[in-house]
């Protein structure tokens, strides 16, 4: 409860804040996606803090008493101390820290970076490609000294982290991005009090089921005589992707998107993460399409693997930092 | 909007405490001259929720089981871990030492720290290291255990044969003088098998075709008894006790009204070649084999009839029909008799001149020669010429060696002895000797072995009445040439191993090869019952001397010369044994299973349908209006695959959930476990 320093008349009005920490900003969009919801969602809540969107900073929200946001939504992985520093800050000023996105879920695109060291990511940013003229080897220093005194931008840490390897984090919001119907649900029932404020680590705005449970397309049990990819081939309409050989990663997505890629011809990506319980999303594709394998023989097995192209970008492609594989060291 | 509710997540520990009782075996020193057992029980007992961690002698002994009962009353353990010796052997003695004293028995752990120890690790502290981490493995996978219990399966009180050769017919016979219903399915249009194509049997010199008379007669007139001919198995699901199997019955085309067979058989245009006279004759499209044959009716080869209607307008249309169907029909059984049979060896083109000189012959075809109903009427004549010298040729198709002898398709040649061959050999050498005592005989052998009771008097008696023997080495086969003399059709080249290694020319006017014996091509039986099958691609029992006519599959039995090369002694030796190990288990009436089968979690299941592409069983189904994934219970045999498989942990199998593996996993990792996540920066 608070009230509205805007309106006379006191409202019982929620405070939201959103924050963007190593994400593409997809997920700001997402939340705009909400459409004429906007409105419902300016009725009940007043935002405090929201960088691609309003004007407030850091010195701000550390001048809020703690607890004072409601809902925070934080999108984007964990790369830098900066983004450390402010979900501390933000954790510490709100009652419900939601980590929205699959990045600050289970890591997402920025995860990747994981297989390289922060040594190869530099060598890739600043030096190594054909895009690059830094003919004095420069790279960025956390801390310069200058005749003002030092300066300091934030350390680069040696991998991405998800949002709860830092803080504890309530609710989670996974989706690359979170699909918006299913958003401005979870929004509505965190708000009308139907789930409490606090918890620990429960996704919202999805379903426990794979994408499988919501994709329309037929299945006919047959085994996968050939990886194909939308690029070179065409598949056929109706039929199931992963069975035609398309790598459809929706056998091991949570649910929630409304099998939208599916249903357009396009494999599953496997942007929500593991579907159930499944902690480590590739592992559990990778049993699955092994088992689906045409193939008799180990060389039959391994001529077919041999067609999978980029295998841990295929799996793992949102969940790096969740998964068994960890990081590279 | 999905709250808190994962069937799946660690199951809460059950209200009582978890008292964790962990007994190691020295095994004699077996395992303890290698691993310091009481050093690994001293770790363990450190562990949370071990109560008692302690060492014995012999724990499969019975002092070793009392102490196990004993403290499990004292203690109150409610979890017991054996380190010992491999589950294969005493996993369920120990079971059952948990059930004497009236806990459930899947509260139990069995560590192999002798086989997987002891025994492969030879630095005494790395072995106790490793049996440490892997008793502490059980521990933590031991704290998720329940109570199961065991499934109990009815059994359909009869059975199945495949194959009507002489295994299957005693099989079938000793099944349904049981008071088993039992259903023979032969995939020939006749019963009989190869017995059929024998002339006289050693040791005994009965007739093939009398003796094999009366054994079809017991069985085809027996009341409990259905027998299939031109069946083919098309497909099996189901379990000991519950199998039921599709059969696919090819017309015979004729029935018991053509009474003028012999006239219709006249009137077919078409022929081909005997498979009954191996190729020695040609045969019509209706046909019997042999005069005797079961059924007493011909049938029609589909391959080779080509409808012309000619047979059925010749008698008038009586008992004849060329427009039957095949038909399908399902057998329900609970236990399968596979007593498919050999084949006999195939000579490549050129071995020993065969398919190039007319005058090389197989030991069938002799057999089909000398037999009096046979091709020449029991005249020993080859090619059209009266048989005046002839050698036999052993080991064609058996003791082969790699880089002396072509391969088969497979790659592989056939090492195995096919055992029968030599006293079959001999056998006939005697019945020419006694019929056609001119002839001059030759035996170009490898070894001679006479194994069986009463056969090596073939080999004496062989040898009193003049048969020649030549040892030849195996590294040097005998060639056949065409002989440059003319005199007789061929040359055997051979080095006699007997005479020093002399080089012996032997001009005759026939050559039997004495060829071995084959699996009968079943590889869809293979693949449909999950046969093990050996080396050698005969079927392969669980244990040769313990469980010899038993498959790995529970109520599957092996019967005859498709475990390996038999003769018809031990065939129906064999087929008996398997007809009362199958009596004796439709007895027990019904079966206890392990509970250790697979179950779907409808909440969590999409319904994606990879278990259903994978299960080997074909126990899954799909719910067309939940679009969840249905496990047959009673088909699952536990195998694991679909909870291996599903993406989603829908599955679970009782015994090994994905919290209890995770648990043994982490606590057999628990001293390598990497470093927890940096978190603040390094960005040096």
């Amino acid at each position: 409860m608070s009230t509205n320093p805007n309106n006379a008349a006191p409202v019982a009005k929620l405070k939201i804040a959103k924050y963007w920490a190593a994400s593409c900003g997809g997920c700001d969009i997402s939340l705009l996606e909400i459409g004429p919801n906007l409105l419902e969602l300016i009725k009940i809540a007043d935002v405090v803090f929201w960088p691609c969107a309003a004007d407030f900073k850091y010195e701000d929200v550390r001048n809020y008493p703690d607890g004072y946001i409601d809902l925070c939504f934080y999108n984007g992985g964990i790369r830098n101390s900066e983004q450390e520093e402010v979900a501390r800050l933000l954790r510490r000023k709100s009652k419900s820290l939601i980590a929205y996105g699959q990045c600050a879920v289970d890591g997402g695109i920025p995860a990747l970076a994981n297989l390289k060291t922060v040594k190869g990511i530099f060598n890739a940013s600043y030096h190594d490609n054909p895009s690059i003229d830094n003919p004095a080897g420069v790279e960025p220093q956390p801390v310069t000294p200058s005749e003002y005194g030092d300066l300091e931008i934030p350390r680069f840490y040696p991998q991405v982290l998800r949002l709860k390897d830092v803080v504890p984090v309530d609710y989670e919001i996974p989706g690359c991005p979170p699909q918006s119907d299913r958003v401005w649900e979870a929004i509505l029932a965190l708000a009308g009090g139907q789930v409490p404020l606090q918890n620990r680590n429960v996704k919202v705005a999805c379903y426990d089921k794979a994408v499988c449970d919501e994709c329309k397309l037929e299945k006919r049990n047959v085994r996968i005589k050939e990886f194909k990819r939308v690029h070179t081939s065409i598949p056929e309409p109706g039929w199931c992707l992963l069975e035609q050989g398309y790598l459809c990663v929706g056998p091991a997505t949570r649910s929630g998107c409304g099998a939208l890629c599916p249903a357009a011809g396009m494999p599953c990506e496997g942007c929500y993460g593991p579907a159930g319980d499944v902690v480590d999303q590739g592992t559990a594709m990778v049993s699955a399409i092994a088992s689906m394998l045409d193939a008799r023989t180990e060389e039959q097995a391994q001529e077919l693997i041999d067609q999978i192209a980029d295998p841990t970008g295929t799996f793992y492609r949102f969940t790096l930092a969740s998964s068994h594989l960890k990081a590279r060291k | 909007m999905t709250a808190d509710r994962h069937p799946h997540r660690p199951q809460s520990p059950p209200a009582e405490a978890i008292r964790i009782g962990v007994f190691i075996c020295h095994c004699g020193g077996n395992i303890s001259d290698v691993v310091d057992v009481r050093r690994v029980a001293e770790e363990v007992g450190r562990l949370p929720d071990v109560v008692l961690s302690t060492t014995h002698m012999f724990m499969c002994s019975d002092p070793g089981q009392m102490l196990i009962e004993e403290k499990i009353r004292e203690l109150g353990l409610n979890r017991v871990i054996v380190a010992a010796c491999s589950p294969t052997l005493h996993q369920l003695t120990f079971r059952r030492t948990l059930g004497r004293a009236g806990l459930n028995q899947y509260l139990f752990e069995h560590v192999n720290i002798r086989e997987q120890v002891s025994w492969v690790v030879e630095d005494k502290a790395a072995a106790t290291l490793k049996a440490t981490r892997l008793v502490r493995a059980a521990v933590g996978r031991i704290r998720h255990l329940q109570p199961l219990a065991k499934r109990r399966i009815m059994i359909h009180p009869s059975a199945l044969v495949i194959g009507g050769g002489v295994a299957g017919l005693v099989a079938t016979r000793d099944l349904a003088k049981r008071g088993m219903r039992v259903t023979l399915v032969e995939n020939t249009p006749f019963l009989g098998g190869r017995m059929a194509q024998l002339y006289t049997l050693f040791p005994s010199n009965e007739d093939a075709k009398e003796l094999l008379g009366k054994l079809i007669a017991e069985v085809v007139h027996h009341p409990l008894v259905t027998v299939h001919t031109s069946a083919q198995v098309m497909s099996s699901s189901g379990i000991v006790g519950d199998f039921r199997t599709k059969l696919r019955i090819s017309p015979r085309g004729v029935d018991k009204r053509l009474t003028q067979v012999g006239i219709a058989m006249a009137a077919c245009p078409e022929e081909t070649i005997s498979e009954y006279n191996f190729g020695l004759t040609r045969r019509k499209a209706i046909y019997m084999p042999y005069p005797g044959c079961w059924p007493q009716m011909p049938a029609i080869d589909w391959r080779s009839c080509t409808k012309c209607g000619k047979c059925q307008a010749v008698v008038g249309g009586k008992g004849i029909d060329l427009a039957q169907e095949p038909k399908e029909i399902e057998i329900h059984s609970g236990v399968i008799v596979l007593a498919t049979g050999y084949d006999p060896y195939e000579p490549m083109f050129g071995e020993y001149g065969s398919g190039i000189f007319p005058e090389v012959i197989t030991l069938q075809q002799l057999i089909r020669i000398l037999d009096p109903e046979g091709p020449t009427a029991g005249q020993f004549v080859v090619n059209g010429r009266p048989v005046q010298s002839m050698a036999f040729i052993h080991c064609a198709g058996a003791r082969q060696y790699e880089g002396i002898n072509m391969p088969q398709p497979s790659g592989k040649v056939n090492d195995y002895c096919a055992r029968t061959c030599c006293t079959a050999a001999l056998h006939q050498a005697n019945e020419i000797k006694e019929r056609f005592p001119g002839i001059e005989i030759y035996d170009i052998y490898q070894d001679i072995r006479t194994y069986g009771r009463g056969h090596e008097n073939y080999y004496e008696r062989a040898s009193e009445r003049g048969v020649i023997f030549i040892r030849f080495d195996p590294m040097r086969l005998p060639k056949v040439r065409h002989d440059p003399r003319g005199e007789k059709p061929v040359v055997i080249m051979v080095q006699d191993m007997l005479t020093n290694r002399m080089d012996v020319e032997v001009p005759v006017d026939v050559v039997v090869l004495a060829t071995g014996v084959m699996p009968h091509d079943i590889s869809e039986l293979v693949d449909m019952y999950k046969c093990a099958v050996g080396y050698d691609s005969f079927l392969l029992e669980v244990h040769p001397k313990l469980r010899p006519v038993e498959l790995a599959v529970s109520g599957v039995f092996l019967a005859g010369s498709c475990q390996g090369p038999m003769d018809i002694t031990e065939c129906s030796a064999a087929a008996a044994a398997a007809a009362s190990k199958a009596a004796a288990l439709i007895a027990q009436g019904q079966v206890e299973m392990d509970p250790f089968i697979a179950r779907v979690n409808e909440d969590l299941c999409s319904g994606c349908q990879t278990c259903l592409t994978v299960c080997p069983y074909e126990a899954i189904t799909r719910d067309p209006r939940k679009g969840v994934a249905v496990i047959n219970e009673a088909l699952c045999t536990g195998c694991g695959t679909c909870a291996a498989t599903c993406p989603s942990n829908a599955i679970q199998q009782f015994g090994f959930t994905d919290t209890q593996v995770m648990a043994e996993v982490e606590m057999l990792l628990a001293d390598m476990m990497p470093e927890p996540l940096p978190t603040g920066g390094s960005h040096e």
